[in-house]
């Protein structure tokens, strides 16, 4: 126990609390500028087992926030190069390295493994999937985002009063508007600071010493240390889940794969406020009503793929079918060969003129 | 009244806008959008006095302090 004699002879700890961190399995999703930091000092304080999801292989550009990897790491897997240092600064702790994207194939595996989760990804598909799986398994989400000098913390699904994402940001937020690290850019400390958080609670939620950081979100900024402790209180009127199938249903990657839905005229207005844009009516020729008042073009959702070159100048496509969905495998299929433009699905189809 | 903007909400909301008190807070909104029309495509939560706020009828004085809060995805 000389290892880890510096916690132990804190006044609120021991031995009873240490053999806590010992049984716990946490698993930490994404092993980026947050994730490094949580899994470096949970396997220092001798947490017993640790899960580590991510997909990909360093990069030169990841050492400047993701201090666990070194030049050497570069090209091979995250997950293995975690494996192989976390297990020379801690051999109690047992790595589980998972080399994978967490999706609904496996998200439901992963998370019922393991008692706490750590949302440590860079991606709103994976947070709000994440999210609404921990609110069904009942699973503690420590939950941590940065954007440039800025970082947010909460624990969801935690405690008698659990919060849940969606009580803060109900709907998956629209990528378009909201860049991630590669875009808006992120300074590695503060990866680091929020990272550190993310740990400091779980190692609160394994102890149970002090308070953790459940129904607030702390915002925190590393230009000024201005910090607030945002309350909030359960939406009834958000998404949460009952059962798999709940979750089974759900768009999670449509909307992320930089597709916004709409469901209001308003909305559509004002997105042809905008230059270059065209509303795609995917729907068979003889399917009613047709649409007025807006600039339209008809191409059958069969007939698509050899109209492509219709859709070239366009910067903004807006599809529509009957239903909402042949539009979406319709922006699917164009956005093989147009990945850089803006797309919109009347989320109902035809019904929003119908209303 | 202060007003307290993160994120990226504030390479929209960039300049001064005037704001008559009491007003409530789908009238302040309204005015928001107005005035940053932007913001309609954003995604973003009301807190009033550091609480998160539902109600758009509450009448908000010079005394709130109001923070415009947009989620983030980066890590």
């Amino acid at each position: 126990m000389e290892r880890y004699n510096r916690q132990l002879i804190l006044p609120v700890f021991g031995i009873a609390t240490q053999q806590k961190l010992a049984d716990a399995r946490v698993l930490v999703v994404g092993a980026g500028g947050l994730g490094c930091p949580v899994l470096q000092y949970l396997c220092a304080a001798g947490v017993g087992q640790l899960g580590v999801i991510d997909p990909d292989r360093v990069s030169l550009s990841n050492l400047q926030r993701q201090v666990l990897f070194d030049e050497l790491d570069i090209g091979n897997l995250k997950v293995d190069v975690v494996q192989k240092k976390l297990s020379k600064l801690n051999s109690e702790t047992d790595i589980h390295s998972y080399p994978e994207n967490l999706d609904m194939s496996t998200v439901f595996e992963r998370v019922s493994s393991y008692s706490i989760i750590v949302d440590c990804t860079d991606n709103f598909t994976t947070r709000y999937l994440l999210n609404d799986v921990c609110h069904l398994l009942q699973k503690p989400l420590v939950y941590a985002a940065v954007f440039r000098f800025e970082g947010q913390l909460s624990v969801f699904h935690y405690g008698e009063n659990p919060s849940n994402l969606r009580d803060l940001f109900p709907e998956i937020p629209n990528p378009l508007h909201v860049p991630s690290c590669n875009e808006a850019g992120v300074i590695g400390v503060l990866a680091g600071i929020m990272g550190n958080f993310q740990a400091n609670e779980v190692l609160k939620i394994i102890t149970g010493i002090g308070e953790v950081m459940s129904g607030q979100l702390l915002t925190f900024n590393s230009l000024d240390y201005q910090s607030e402790l945002l309350r909030f209180k359960s939406k009834t009127t958000a998404f949460k889940p009952k059962t798999k199938t709940d979750i089974l249903n759900q768009l999670y990657d449509y909307h992320c794969k930089n597709i916004t839905h709409i469901n209001d005229l308003e909305t559509l207005k004002n997105i042809f406020n905008r230059k270059k844009t065209m509303l795609i009516d995917v729907r068979n020729t003889d399917e009613l009503p047709k649409i007025v008042g807006f600039n339209v073009m008809a191409i059958p959702l069969p007939e698509l793929e050899y109209h492509l070159e219709k859709l070239a100048d366009s910067e903004t496509l807006v599809f529509i079918c009957q239903s909402g969905i042949r539009s979406l495998k319709a922006i699917a299929l164009v956005q093989k060969h147009y990945p850089d433009k803006n797309y919109y699905n009347l989320k109902n189809g035809i019904a929003l003129f119908t209303k | 009244m202060t007003i307290q903007i993160f994120g990226n909400l504030n390479d929209v909301v960039n300049k001064p806008f005037a704001v008559t008190y009491p007003v409530s807070v789908g009238a302040f909104k309204a005015i928001l959008l107005q005035h940053f029309p932007e913001l309609r495509s954003m995604s973003f939560q009301i807190a009033i006095d550091r609480q998160m706020n539902e109600d758009e009828t509450l009448l908000l004085t010079e005394n709130n302090e109001i923070a415009l809060l947009p989620p983030f995805s980066g890590g």
